[in-house]
Order: C-alpha cells, then structure tokens, then sequence
C-alpha cells in the first residue's frame, strides 16, 4: 500500500468513528486539509507543557 | 463626513435621515456591481425606520448618538425577518430570524439604520471573501484584487465610501486581514465584551464582532454603542510604552509595510523590541482549534448534504471534524500557556505592534503571498500574523498606513496594535495620535476618483 492509499484509509477510519461519509469527490480535498493539519497537530503536540497547564475551557483573556 | 458629524447634523434636522437613507441606498445598488459587497438591501425596513425617526426629531424626541447612521452587517447577523445565511446556501431554508442580533438591536438603539447584509467566505473560514455562492467580492483599490476575508464585503464597502461603518466577525483575523487589504480601520474588541447572541458562530471559543470605519474617531464612536461604555482616554498618550513585535512578527514584510512600522517606531517615546516565543505554535493551536470546533459545528450537515458546501470550506471543515481530541485539548492548552506570555508582555509596555499582512492585496489571478520564499494559498495564509494573535484573546485595533509607505504599490497595507484586556480606550487614543501625525489612514474610494 502507498503513502496515499494509506492516508485514505486511515481518513475512511476516523470517518467511521464519527459516523462520517467522505464522498469520492472530496476525498483528495479532505486528504489535503488533514495533512495540512497534522503538520499543526505535530507541532503543538511537540511542545512540552506543565501538567499545571490546563486546557483553555473556561477561557478569558 | 464623520459619523458623529452626520448624525448631529440629522438629529438637528439640517439633514433628513429618510433623504440620507434613501441616497445611501441609490449608492449603494448603482456602485455596487464593481465590487460584490452586498448580498442583500433592506430597502423596505430602512426607509421605514428612517421615516420614523424624522418623526420622532420632529417631535423633539432624543434620539441616540449615531441618529440615522446608516450601516452594514456580514451576513452572519441575525436580522428580523430574514433568513441568516453566513455566507452558504446550506442555511437557505432556516426559518428567517425573529429578532436582530444584540449588537444590532444596540446600534439600532443608538439610531442607527442596518441597510445591508454583506458578502463573506462561506461560514467565515477563509481570508479572501471568494465565496462559491455570491462571487468574489473586490478590493475596491483595485478591482482585479482580492478584499480580503473573511468579512470582505463588510471591509469593502467601507472602503468604497458605500458606507460609513460595518459589523464583521474575527476568529482568526477576519476583520484584520480584510481591514488592511483595503485601507480601512477594523476592531477585534477584547474577547468576551461584545455579545455574540444572534451572531452564527464559526469557531466558538475563538470568535469575536467588531467594526470598521473610515477613521479612528468613527470606531470609537461605533465601539462605544457596540461595549457600551465611553472610550474616552484619561492618561497621557504620550507616555504610552511600546513594543515592536518582532522574529515572526518581522519576516516576510514587504517594503511598505516595514518602513510603515519603522515610521511609528520612531514616531513613538518609549519602545522596545519584543520577542514573543513560540508563535509558530500559537497559530498552530489557533489553526487547530478553528478546524475542530467548525468541523464539530456542521458534522451533522455535513453527514447528509456535503456538496451543498462550497467545495473548499467542505473539505477545511470535514478535516477538522476529523481531529482527535487529543489535538485539540493540547491546542486549548498551549492557548492558556501563550495567554501568561501575552501578560507578561504587558507588564514590560502598554502597546503591541505588529503588521497585520505581509503586504498589499494579492491579484485573483494569483491569489498567493510570499511566507519564507515560498508561494503560498492567500486564502489559508493572510492571517499569517493576525492568528497567533487571536488565540491570546486581546483587543486588536487594524489601522491603514498612511499611503505614503509604499510609493512602489499605492495599495493599502495595515499594521496591528494590540492592548491588554479591556485596554480599548487606550489604543484608539494610540492610534489617533499616529493618525494626527499622518502616520495612519488611506483614502476611501469615491464615486469620483
């Protein structure tokens, strides 16, 4: 299986766990913007945080 | 005109606000077709309301401080009768709203008159205001370049002298970016001090309506109905301390826009360079938190009528339904992180600055912006120095450079000013002090130039 076969199944997965259908057409579309995120997710994902830290919930400036 | 000028000059009869109403109106549709800003004239209801309120100055009634103002809202606010469409045609058989949206029902209280709704991206995600359903709206600079987006249509008209001020929203820099692309003032008012209520949300926690004007004096007037309180300065401006944002802030930028800050760094007493850290996070955090909560928002649209979307906001926002959890609770995290360093950038001056675009208005035929030497999407990427900043919450005022900056290009280019919570009333008196020394402001478009 290729990088790109693999992307789509991993997106046919996720769709699946929200009860999602990706229709063909917007596949490559979808496949796009979630590489594009992934990028972000590494990024944020790769920082270092004290458990201290909580998530923004309640969030005022 | 300012707006305080022309609403004294209805609430003292000098002028008829049906006779202003109706030439905004005539203006309106005839100049309207060279940029796309409007998707819909509320001709009926604005002549009515301005109708009654000659009546009511004739009868010695107080009418409020933008007395016959007439204005614009994105087409995300709810107006009585009318169906909210936010950009789509998905929402095209919701049954029309009951009531205006807070804000609305504020200035309408304060005299104004809603004459418009105007065009944006579909459901706000994007910076181009290229919207598959209502056309691309145009910067009124220059035709053949995007506005900006995604309340493009609200920058526009304001830009076009179609209207002395519009209502956008902001979640990433979609009153910033468009402000700056066509030369006009915007306001991200501090998160949380404007109501949303009748406002179709995009990303919830991130989203935030203000307006733009032609001047300085023109947001504060609109702000002060909008927060409901003067934002009238008490201390000295000249004593303000502040800092140029720089390292991300400060790569990429076009000639203009760096003699731009260079200039209101030396118009300034006391500066100093800031560096924040991480700032390549904080968008990511932004980025990431904007895809989920849009993506969660219309799943289950988006599980039973996907190709009603325009193509590009379907694919965005299925991507972001599709993020776990993970991602996003650790992007909600990073925001709290950047929030203490925005405090803690506070507490060494009293105003940021920063570019709020790297340069002018990109063509439609090439709808791209340089970021480290690279061609990339404007529609993904004009909010390039706009989103760090969103995720930190603080008011954010858009203000044109003066037209002198770039004799090479004389489009608009726009910086950002950024104040601690709640600290509006001290960059607006920042800024009109860079305004008085003919640092800040861009002509608008006439009918005759």
């Amino acid at each position: 299986m290729n990088e790109q076969d693999l992307i789509l199944s991993d997106l046919h997965v996720l769709a699946r766990q929200i009860d999602l259908t990706i229709p063909a057409d917007c596949m490559a579309g979808v496949a796009a913007n979630t590489q594009l995120l992934r990028g972000y997710v590494d990024l944020i994902c790769g920082m270092a945080l004290p458990d201290t830290c909580i998530p923004a919930y309640e969030y005022r400036p | 005109m300012s707006i305080s000028s022309l609403a004294q000059s209805i609430q003292s009869g000098k002028v008829s606000a049906l006779q202003h109403c109706t030439d905004s109106i005539r203006n309106l549709k005839e100049r309207d077709s060279s940029y796309n800003c409007v998707t819909k004239v509320l001709e009926t209801r604005a002549l009515q309301t301005a109708k009654d309120l000659d009546a009511r100055i004739a009868r010695g009634d107080t009418v409020g401080p933008l007395a016959g103002v007439p204005f614009g809202v994105k087409d995300l606010f709810d107006l009585e009768g009318q169906v909210t469409t936010a950009g789509s045609v998905v929402l095209n058989n919701s049954p029309p709203a009951t009531r205006d949206a807070e804000v609305v029902q504020r200035l309408c209280a304060a005299g104004a008159i809603p004459v418009a709704s105007l065009n944006m991206d579909e459901f706000a995600y994007g910076f181009a205001t290229e919207n598959a359903h209502y056309g691309t709206t145009r910067n009124p600079h220059d035709p053949q370049r995007l506005a900006g987006g995604s309340s493009g249509g609200s920058a526009a008209a304001v830009a076009a002298n179609l209207l002395p001020f519009t209502l956008g929203s902001d979640t990433n820099g979609s009153i910033r970016v468009p402000a700056s692309l066509c030369g006009v003032w915007g306001l991200r008012p501090t998160q949380g001090l404007v109501p949303l209520a009748g406002v179709y949300p995009f990303a919830c926690s991130l989203d935030v309506i203000g307006p733009f004007a032609q001047n300085v004096a023109d947001i504060r007037s609109v702000s002060e109905v909008l927060i409901g309180q003067s934002l009238a300065y008490k201390g000295d401006v000249s004593a303000l301390s502040v800092g140029i944002l720089d390292g991300w802030f400060a790569q990429d930028l076009t000639s203009g826009v760096a003699a731009g800050m260079s200039a209101i760094q030396a118009a300034c007493q006391h500066t100093q360079t800031i560096t924040l850290p991480e700032v390549a996070r904080a968008r990511a955090a932004s980025f990431v938190i904007t895809a989920a909560e849009g993506g969660n928002l219309h799943l289950n649209r988006l599980k039973v009528e996907p190709m009603a979307y325009d193509p590009a906001t379907r694919d965005r926002l299925m991507a972001g339904a599709l993020l776990p959890s993970a991602a996003v609770i650790q992007a909600q995290r990073v925001r709290n992180w950047f929030r203490e360093i925005m405090h803690e950038a506070f507490r060494k001056v009293d105003i940021l600055v920063a570019p709020a675009t790297v340069g002018p208005a990109p063509r439609l035929d090439q709808p791209t912006i340089m970021v480290g030497g690279k061609a990339v999407s404007a529609r993904a990427n004009l909010g390039l120095f706009t989103q760090p900043l969103s995720l930190a919450g603080m008011p954010v005022l858009s203000a044109p450079l003066s037209s002198r900056n770039d004799v090479d290009t004389p489009l608009p280019l726009g910086v950002q000013f950024i104040a601690a919570p709640g600290k509006e009333d001290t960059l607006l008196a920042f800024a009109e002090m860079l305004e008085q020394k003919g640092l800040l402001g861009f002509p608008v478009v006439t009918a005759r130039n």
